[in-house]
């Protein structure tokens, strides 16, 4: 029990600590954190499903200027590890990292406005053109004042979390519940609507409902449906003018 | 002992200290991101081992160091290309530096500077609708039915697919921007396959998000009109007109908001959750 939070205290500074970039705009996300947490739990099936499920909802969770809208990484590791424990659906998980996902964003404004200091710092290193101390201050301090930001938020929702969900969902009457439910059935609405905004092609809207409606008339599997979409842009942009370089 | 025999010239740049700084910056990047000046110290950083091999004079790379410290802010993957350009310009202002006075001065810090923060902007528009916009949405779309299917693998494929891609890219950019120099990013920038790439992405994204909408936004009413006699049921009457309208109706409802009110996220996650809650207290959902 203790162990477990103090893993998913390490993961979730692990995955917020934003070194390397590229590989770590994608590893705070719920479904590529979702194997970690299942292999930590030892209940891989409930993890996917869980963080498959967040991950819908934090799709088009990009960062202009760095402001990130909703913390995913610390939604999944508090929601996922409940309704493994909790033995909650999926959908009341969802509704469940809504809020965590929210307070996740403090912590990030935190880390931000205190981070200002460094760059002080910084200053007067460059003008002793102490590169050692600069470098220092680009990497291994910040990385050093994270941790106790990232580690103890993960680690506290751990331990309370799974008791304060299961005592929850005791007390509150079935709308409550069956509320949640339908709420984490449309939560992944937002972050495919936040996706369509940022690709940010407002002509390009009849083939979102295309899509929409070629699932829901036929069902055809998600490969099936890649394999169209590929074709479908190739062929727009063939026969746009000057292949779609002037759009 | 006579003061300019003492200043050394600046050492010449090989391929490795490029990929040094390269290196540098994609591990710093976003660790010490802050809201005065962003990735300022991410982009020093990097310069470090660069400036150090160029300015040989303490004063000059204590100069050197304070105006790569001003504030910088671009997409860390295509933002490479910048990196490799304001290294190249570095270059060569340091090897002026000690010339003649009245030898004419070509790059200086003013030049160095703006090419920086002329560049972020686009850039960043450039590489946060590809990287962040559409392929990691794509990505995931495409692996999330397969992790619902129970594949830890396929869950693990976005991330790897994307960070191999990040590499061969980022370094690309950061070796081409520094041989290339600062003509080639406004060939890259207006040449017009970047466009084709862009819009193809962009249809395959809506087509993708359409598609997964379909699959995966639930919603159905319990509604019935009429009578408490002779009550009608208000879902089948809707999936007579089309399949899953509902859900369509959620997904362009947050869509509308979002372009006409602005991004509160916090605000549409509230209106959602009570609008839920209320519904199933009314019993009608």
């Amino acid at each position: 029990m203790i162990m477990n939070a103090i893993l998913m205290g390490l993961l979730y500074y692990f995955a917020t600590c934003r070194v390397w970039y590229g590989f770590s705009q994608v590893i705070r996300h719920p479904l590529s954190l979702a194997p970690i947490i299942g292999l930590i739990f030892g209940n891989m099936e409930i993890a996917l499903i869980t963080g498959a499920t967040l991950e819908m909802m934090y799709l088009g969770s990009i960062a202009p200027g760095g402001n990130i809208p909703a913390d995913e990484a610390l939604a999944a590791c508090v929601a996922i590890p409940i309704a493994i424990q909790a033995n909650v659906s999926p959908e009341i998980a969802v509704a469940v990292a809504v809020p965590v996902g929210l307070l996740g964003v403090l912590l990030d404004q935190f880390r931000r406005t205190f981070f200002t200091v460094l760059v002080h710092i910084a200053d007067k290193a460059a003008e002793q053109a102490d590169i050692a101390k600069i470098r220092r201050l680009a990497f291994l301090y910040p990385l050093l004042l994270a941790f106790p930001l990232r580690f103890i938020p993960a680690f506290v929702g751990n331990v309370f979390g799974v008791d304060a969900i299961s005592a929850f969902m005791d007390a509150v009457p079935y709308w409550v519940t069956h509320g949640l439910t339908v709420a984490g059935n449309i939560l992944p609405a937002l972050g495919f609507a936040l996706t369509i905004v940022i690709i940010g092609k407002r002509k390009l809207l009849p083939f979102f409902i295309t899509g929409f409606f070629v699932v829901a008339y036929s069902g055809i599997s998600i490969i099936g449906i890649a394999i169209f979409g590929f074709c479908v842009a190739l062929i727009y942009t063939h026969f746009l003018p000057n292949n779609g370089q002037e759009d | 002992m006579n003061e300019e025999i003492v200043k050394a010239q600046p050492e010449k740049l090989t391929k490795a200290d490029i990929t040094k700084s390269w290196i540098r910056w994609f591990a710093y990047a976003e660790v010490s991101n802050n809201f005065e000046r962003l990735q300022a110290l991410a982009f020093c950083g990097a310069m470090t081992g660069i400036l150090q091999k160029l300015y040989k004079d303490k004063a000059d790379l204590a100069a050197a160091l304070k105006r790569h410290l001003a504030m910088y802010n671009t997409e860390g993957n295509w933002g490479c290309i910048i990196n490799g350009i304001s290294i190249a310009l570095e270059e060569k202002a340091a090897s002026q530096i000690h010339k003649e006075e009245d030898e004419e001065e070509e790059v200086g810090e003013d030049a160095i500077v703006s090419v920086k923060t002329g560049l972020m902007g686009p850039v960043a528009g450039i590489g946060d609708t590809i990287d962040f916009g559409t392929m990691r949405p794509i990505l995931m779309g495409i692996f999330i039915p397969f992790a619902m299917a129970g594949s830890a693998f396929c869950a693990l494929l976005p991330v790897i697919i994307q960070s191999i891609y990040t590499i061969v890219f980022g370094y690309g950019l950061y070796q081409k921007g520094y041989t290339a120099g600062r003509q080639s990013i406004l060939e890259i920038l207006q040449s017009g396959r970047i466009q084709t790439v862009i819009t193809s992405a962009s249809v395959l994204g809506m087509f993708m998000m359409g598609a997964l909408s379909a699959s995966y936004v639930k919603l159905t009413t319990t509604l019935t009109i009429g009578t408490a006699m002779k009550a009608i049921p208000v879902q089948p009457l809707i999936d007579q007109l089309a399949p899953r309208l509902l859900p369509l109706l959620v997904v362009m409802g947050i869509y509308i908001f979002l372009i006409k009110v602005g991004p509160k996220y916090i605000r549409i996650v509230t209106f959602l959750l009570v609008v839920s809650l209320v519904g199933a207290a009314l019993g009608i959902i």
